[in-house]
């Protein structure tokens, strides 16, 4: 389980941007709406104190992409803190769950990140990181995208959270 | 071991550990090894055949809001501010059990959508299509209605381990008229017949 107060990265430096503006990358157009935290359910009947972040995403490359993938591409910290990645997430539509992101079709997303027991944060940067499409040379396979996990993120957005959210 | 020997075992052990960083490195997907595979075409109503399964397209429909087919969530419809194709076909497989990848549609200008999990039944999760029996299919893609002309459905059964990927593609015949007519009267509360 990883802890947004803990962690295994430093944060690098990023574009800034503000919540609620569109940050586009290569393969999405991602939109930080806000972020609370608290003891939420965390399913199966569990208590947990997390951090969850509202995003809007936009795939704006030509194939459907997966919630998985999607997901590896953000990391969140206290400011000045080490980034963490993330530890589940919930696509919000109407009616049911869905599990990719199709091309054009905007989406919101919520991601969560599981905190110490009585921890709290106050603010979180949010940091996103740089996506490619990579093609084989040498072999017939398609082309593929990958997240950078080196170097410093492609953007980052530092916003207000919510304290004592329950859902 | 003469000591040009070391220096090139220890030279090809530092370059294998740098290969190992930097694929560690980069988050790269199962798709890493896939081949994308070629196989026949048709249209709705036809038996396209690819040597290993055949696919028939029957019927498309559209619609704006769809009963969900029998699944986990306690929401009973569906909806989406831009359009559902469904997509009923019949599949068989030649020889052994197929499994498919995701089902995708193909839009005219190359955007490839994969088949929506909200409309997926519980049934239909890991379907496996026993040799010499046909299946019936329906399928769920949720689009921008402006995709709808041209849209194609692609089938494939390719996958990381598999080393015989095939795949067949059917046009949809949505001509310019055919969108206008689905987009113009997609369905409330269309329900997915099951299979």
């Amino acid at each position: 389980m990883i802890g947004v107060a803990g962690g295994f990265r430093p944060a690098g430096p990023a574009q800034t941007a503000k919540p609620n503006t569109w940050i586009e990358l290569e393969r999405f157009k991602i939109k930080v709406i806000d972020a609370r935290a608290g003891v939420m359910d965390a399913g199966f009947g569990r208590r947990q104190n997390r951090l969850a972040v509202r995003l809007l995403v936009e795939n704006i490359a030509d194939k459907s992409a997966t919630v998985t993938e999607f997901q590896r591409g953000v990391l969140a910290s206290k400011p000045g803190g080490r980034a963490n990645e993330v530890a589940e997430s919930k696509v919000r539509t109407a009616g049911g769950t869905e599990s990719h992101f199709h091309p054009r079709i905007p989406a919101e997303i919520e991601l969560y990140w599981n905190l110490p027991e009585g921890a709290s944060m106050s603010q979180v940067v949010v940091s996103l990181r740089k996506w490619k499409l990579l093609e084989e040379t040498v072999s017939a396979s398609e082309p593929y995208w990958v997240v950078e996990k080196n170097g410093p993120p492609e953007a980052t957005v530092t916003l207000p959270v919510q304290q004592g959210a329950t859902s | 071991m003469s000591r040009w020997r070391r220096i090139g075992t220890a030279a090809a052990t530092i370059l294998l550990f740098a290969a190992a960083m930097v694929i560690k490195d980069q988050e790269v997907p199962l798709r890493f090894a896939v081949i994308s595979p070629v196989g026949p075409s048709g249209s709705v109503g036809e038996v396209v055949d690819n040597g290993l399964f055949k696919v028939k397209v029957e019927r498309v429909d559209a619609a704006r809001s769809v009963k969900r087919p029998g699944g986990l969530s306690s929401t009973p419809v569906v909806r989406t501010d831009h359009i559902f194709l469904i997509v009923y076909a019949r599949i068989s497989s030649e020889r052994e059990p197929l499994r498919l990848s995701t089902p995708t549609l193909v839009s005219s200008d190359g955007m490839e959508y994969a088949q929506s999990s909200r409309l997926r039944g519980l049934g239909d999760l890991f379907p496996v299509y026993q040799p010499k029996l046909w299946y019936r299919l329906a399928l769920g893609f949720e689009l921008p209605a402006n995709q709808l002309e041209g849209a194609r459905l692609v089938l494939d059964n390719t996958g990381i381990i598999n080393v015989l990927p095939a795949k067949v593609e059917v046009d949809l015949d949505i001509d310019e008229a055919t969108a206008a007519r689905l987009r113009a009267q997609p369905q409330e509360s269309y329900e997915i017949k099951a299979g």
